[in-house]
Parts: structure tokens; C-alpha cells; sequence
């Protein structure tokens, strides 16, 4: 149970090492204002969660220092006990499938589908979206065993979707000549690498003996 | 011999104490008072007096501290209101606290960015409003520049005009895929003649908005290709070799109408068998 | 452990048809590839139909197949065609780059089946027909 004086009294606390007593107050004041919270009240997640992003909105103004504001910040998440949530215009949900066996692109791929539903994708980019997860998944059941799948949502440089595979496999060889769209042969993990490089908008991929990292997004068009 | 030339007799612990406490409150701790009793009456008379002299300069400091922190804050929550208007909440306000302060600048300072704030709060939505109008006739125009016509029976026309960029090009894909199914559309006929400039891209999303009709199984024809266009085609190397391409839409439709005969022959044909 | 289903293939006349409902998993599709050679065997048909109207979402794993099959059948002197392809999949696979390697795209069930009348009517006649699609 959090109470408004313990959110205010938190915050405050938290602040004051960063931007001094007087700033860290009004802050923390205003922020309640903006968020509803009244007191004697217990404040909904809802309110918790504007209340963080007022907060935010001042420590950065005051905070010239990014990384300094990111630290305060995550503290006070921290002390609210509030999970991680990127601010922005879009808030960056994050969706982790474990990919162990077959059934898992499935289920990456309901998953992804969902998400981008829940987002307000129109359908076609939903199929797409879902469709890249497939590969990617499908690609490490075949190829490694066990990785990962993760999906963010990015507003930076504009609004869209992220996709994250991983895996500790020994690495694809040849990625240039598979991803150069030279290599005319139509099976093997390569069509689905370069097909996903073809319809993302951004595509990266560090891949080694310890493993395979892929970083693709599309954007809203 | 006068009262007032009379010698105070301060004991050395007195004077002791006296100077600690004047120490500590030049340190600054205004809440420091003399404590000792001293047996001189007018050494009493002096502690009394400094004491009070104190007390004074502690509430008067006290008023000047309150005053500027008052001030700090009321400065400090305004600074608050900007950042939040340039983040984006334009319905953030500086309240009353800060506008009914004793501070007369403060309460100016107060009064002045909440009127700002509205003023520009009222131009955004105006803007806002002229944008959204905005969005729907252009929303209306792209509609209104590629129609997709069903000249004959299983036969459909695309005439494109203007510039294809990715959005309008997703667009045409999306409507056209959702009208070959469902009007069962057998010949589709992309029709650029009204399409006088073309670039790789351009190219490409043609390509692509065929190449997704013929997945779905109709067969698709591209007429109109202009002079300059059919040179910079050529000149970018674009492979246009596997699409079926005519001079205009007529042809196209005598075309369609050709092989969709043919078709029904042969089944009539197999029908025999 | 549980027995991989069997992907039902239908005879309609001399036409064998193949509905995808379920997931294409490397033991599902291993058996449909033996089923569908084994009956082809069997049948002897003229056509062979694929329906993916099932399939939300198609991968480079999932057409390879669909080529695969297609080949097996055309080696075996059979047509193979695909129909009820989904919109938003065509254009998934347009933008990745894929095609269908060969195996002939029809709207429809009834289109499907009709493609496969006329290329007995084709063979029949001697003429290859025109090959009009781009793949």
C-alpha cells in the first residue's frame, strides 16, 4: 500500500541528491498536481505511473546530465517499485519468448501477433511483423536450438517495432554473401535473412562464434 | 560618582559562557541563546538584552530565509510548468499558491506564463483541428487517384496518375488484393499512362503491386508505359521481361477478353472429354 | 509422444486436393511429402491442389515446402496449383522478396480446379499453354 505522502516523501528523498531540496519539492509537487493523486488516498498504478512521468518531465528539465537524470529516475522507480517502462509517446512494451522447441515459433508468433494487435497496427503489418518473428525463431530451432525472441516499441527515430533475436550458437557463415542477395540458392537460413532485411526497415546482425544477435525494426509508415 | 561609571564585576565563566554562545551564533546557529545566570544584575541586564538581539536577528532571518525560499520555489515550480508545456501538456498551469504570492514579481511571473500557456493552448488545437481536415481530404484525394474500376467482368482496371510513393503504393496493394478477392477478379490491368516520371522505387513498387495480385492468382497486365518512361526503365535496368506489357487499356481489355475466352473454350473442351 | 496427424489428401475426380489447417512442423510436413507421393502413386491423378485458405502466416520454411511438394508431384507427371492464398500474405511475401517457385496461384478453390481441367485439355491438344505467370 503506497499513500500519497509516501509517493511525495519518496520522491522527494529520491531527488534531493540530484537537483537539491528546494527543486526535488517543487517537482515533486507539481507532479502530484498534474497526476491526481489526492492525499489520504491510495494512488491507482494508473496515477503512480503519471505521477513517475511528471516527475521525469522535471528532473530532466533540471537535469542537464542525461545519464544523471536516467540514474535518478530508475531510482525512484526503483524505491516506488515500479518495473522499467521507457517514457515516450508510445509506451515501449516488451514481450520475451523463449524459443526452446518447435512449438515456440508458434507461439513467438501469436505472441507478436497479439502485441501488434493490442498496438494498433493495421493487419497487413501485423502478418508481417508475426511472419519475421517466424523466421527468426524458426532459424534458431533449426540452426541452434535454444535463444530468444524479444519485441519493443521504439519512438525514436519514429513510432514502430523492434525485434530482437538471440542466440549462443557458433554464428552463420558467409553473412555477407548470404545478406548481399548474390547467393541464388533458395533453401537454408538465408531467404528468411534476407527476405526479413528486405521488409524491415532497419536490419542488424552481429554474429560470431558465441552466438548470433539480430536487431531489426520497421517504422510506421 | 555617577551610577553609570560604577565597574561590573563578569566572572571569567560568565564571560567564558558568553563568548561560546556569541560563537556559535557567528557560526550561524540563530537558535543559540546565552544560558548563563550571572550574579551581576547588569551583566543579567546584558545577557537579557543580547539574548533578545538575537532572538530578533533569528526571526527577522527566519523571515528572510522563508521569503527566499518562498521565492525558489515559486521560481522553481514555473520552471516545472515550461517543461511540462514542452513536453507536450498544454493544460499545465502555475497555481495559486505562486499567484497569490506575497512576492508581487512571482505572482506577475505566475499570471503572465499561465496566460501565455493558454494562448498557445488555443492556437495548437486550432492548428490541430486544421490538420485533422486536412488528413481526411488528402485521405479523399488518394482515394480519388487510383480507382480501381471493374471495366469487365473479371477484369480490373488500376489507372495510376501522379508520383507512387511507399504509403500511396501499400495503399494500392492493400485495396487492390481486398477487391481481386472479393470480386473473384481474374485479369487485373495496371495502367500508368498517367505517369510521367518514374524511378527505381517507383519501379519497384509496381513490380510489387503485380507481383502480389499474381500470388493470388490473376493474371496481370501493365499498359501506358509513356516514351520517357519506357527509357528510364531501360536505363535503370529495371527487369520489367516477365510482365505482360501493351500499348494501351483497350488492348489490355482485348487482351483479357481473349485469353478468358480461350480459358472457357478449353474447358468446355475438357468438359467433352 | 504423440503420432503426427496426417494432413487428409482429398480426391475430387482426377484432381487430389490438400487443405493446410494445422502447423507445418518438420514431422508434419516429412509425412504429407510421403503421403502425397505415395497417393499420387496410388491415384494417378491430373492435378494436384494445395489450399492454404488455412494459412495466416507464411514463411520462407512454409514455401519451401510448398515447392518441394510441387516438385515431387511434377516429377511424378502431375500439376500442382495453390489457391486461397491470403492478401495480407501475398503481400508479406512480395515484400521479403518470396515467390511460390513454381507452383501455379489461383483465387479460388473452383479457379484451382478449373486450371487443372484445362492443362489436361492443354496436354491433350499438345499445347503447352501460355505460360503466363511470373515466377
Amino acid at each position: 500500500m503506497v499513500l500519497v505522502l509516501d509517493v511525495t516523501e519518496t520522491a522527494n528523498k529520491t531527488l534531493q541528491p540530484y537537483v537539491g531540496a528546494i527543486v526535488a519539492r517543487s517537482i515533486t509537487q507539481v507532479a502530484i498536481g498534474q497526476c491526481g493523486i489526492t492525499a489520504g488516498s491510495t494512488p491507482s498504478p494508473e496515477q503512480i505511473q503519471g505521477f513517475i512521468n511528471g516527475i521525469e518531465n522535471g528532473v530532466r528539465a533540471f537535469l542537464a546530465d542525461s545519464f544523471q537524470a536516467d540514474e535518478c529516475m530508475a531510482r525512484l522507480r526503483e524505491h516506488l517499485g515500479v518495473g522499467g517502462v521507457t517514457p515516450g509517446t508510445a509506451a515501449a512494451r516488451q514481450l520475451v519468448v523463449e524459443i526452446t522447441e518447435e512449438y515456440d515459433i508458434v507461439s513467438a508468433r501469436g505472441k507478436s501477433r497479439d502485441l501488434c494487435a493490442e498496438l494498433g497496427f493495421p493487419m497487413p503489418e501485423q502478418i508481417k511483423i508475426a511472419t519475421i518473428v517466424s523466421e527468426l525463431a524458426r532459424n534458431i530451432v533449426q540452426y541452434v536450438g535454444t535463444g530468444r525472441i524479444e519485441l519493443n516499441t521504439v519512438t525514436a527515430p519514429r513510432v514502430g517495432i523492434e525485434i530482437i533475436a538471440t542466440d549462443g550458437g557458433s554464428g552463420i557463415p558467409n553473412i555477407d554473401v548470404v545478406l548481399s542477395g548474390s547467393y541464388k540458392s533458395k533453401t537454408g537460413m538465408g531467404v528468411g535473412l534476407l527476405g526479413t532485411k528486405r521488409l524491415m526497415d532497419d536490419f542488424q546482425i552481429d554474429s560470431g562464434p558465441r552466438g548470433t544477435r539480430i536487431v531489426t525494426r520497421k517504422y510506421a509508415l | 560618582m555617577s551610577d553609570k561609571n560604577k565597574s561590573v564585576s563578569v566572572s571569567r565563566s560568565d564571560l567564558d559562557a558568553l563568548v561560546a554562545s556569541l560563537e556559535k551564533i557567528a557560526g550561524g546557529q540563530y537558535a543559540e541563546r546565552i544560558k548563563t545566570k550571572p550574579k551581576d544584575a547588569e551583566v543579567a541586564r546584558l545577557k537579557d538584552v543580547m539574548n533578545r538581539a538575537i532572538a530578533s536577528l533569528e526571526e527577522h532571518l527566519g523571515e528572510d530565509r522563508e521569503a527566499t525560499m518562498e521565492l525558489a520555489l515559486g521560481m522553481a515550480e514555473s520552471f516545472n510548468v515550461l517543461a511540462a508545456v514542452r513536453s507536450g501538456d498544454l493544460s499545465s498551469r502555475v497555481s495559486d499558491d505562486v499567484l497569490e504570492s506575497p512576492n508581487e514579481m512571482l505572482g506577475l511571473l505566475g499570471k503572465s506564463l499561465n496566460e501565455t500557456i493558454a494562448d498557445i493552448e488555443k492556437q495548437i488545437n486550432t492548428i490541430r483541428r486544421q490538420q485533422e481536415s486536412q488528413a481526411a481530404m488528402e485521405h479523399l484525394v488518394r482515394q480519388l487517384q487510383t480507382p480501381i474500376l471493374e471495366i469487365w467482368d473479371d477484369v480490373l482496371a488500376l489507372p495510376v496518375i501522379g508520383m507512387v510513393d511507399s504509403r500511396r503504393s501499400q495503399e494500392m496493394m492493400e485495396t487492390l488484393l481486398s477487391e481481386i478477392v472479393s470480386n473473384r477478379c481474374k485479369f487485373v490491368i495496371l495502367d500508368i499512362t498517367g505517369v510521367e516520371i518514374v524511378d527505381t522505387r517507383t519501379a519497384d513498387h509496381f513490380v510489387k503491386v503485380m507481383k502480389s495480385a499474381e500470388l493470388l492468382g490473376t493474371r496481370c497486365i501493365m499498359t501506358g508505359i509513356r516514351p520517357a518512361v519506357a527509357q528510364t526503365l531501360v536505363e535503370l535496368g529495371v527487369d520489367l521481361s516477365s510482365i505482360r506489357t501493351l500499348r494501351n487499356l483497350q488492348e489490355g481489355l482485348r487482351y483479357c477478353l481473349r485469353e478468358s475466352e480461350s480459358q472457357r473454350t478449353k474447358m468446355r473442351l475438357s468438359g467433352e472429354e | 509422444m504423440v503420432a503426427e496427424r496426417h494432413i487428409p489428401i482429398i480426391k475430387l475426380y482426377d484432381t487430389l486436393i490438400v487443405s493446410i489447417q494445422v502447423e507445418l512442423s518438420d514431422r508434419v510436413v516429412m509425412q504429407l511429402k510421403d503421403d502425397i507421393a505415395n497417393r499420387i502413386e496410388a491415384v494417378g491423378p491430373r492435378g494436384l491442389i494445395i489450399d492454404v485458405s488455412g494459412v495466416d502466416i507464411m514463411d520462407s520454411y512454409i514455401s519451401r515446402t510448398i515447392r518441394d511438394i510441387g516438385q515431387i508431384s511434377q516429377l511424378m507427371g502431375v500439376k500442382t496449383v495453390i489457391c486461397g492464398l491470403d492478401p495480407n500474405v501475398a503481400m508479406t511475401l512480395v515484400e521479403m522478396g518470396m515467390d511460390l517457385e513454381g507452383v501455379e496461384p489461383h483465387l479460388h478453390m473452383e479457379a484451382a480446379f478449373e486450371a487443372i481441367q484445362r492443362h489436361k485439355e492443354e496436354e491433350l491438344a499438345g499445347s503447352g499453354g501460355e505460360p503466363w505467370f511470373l515466377y
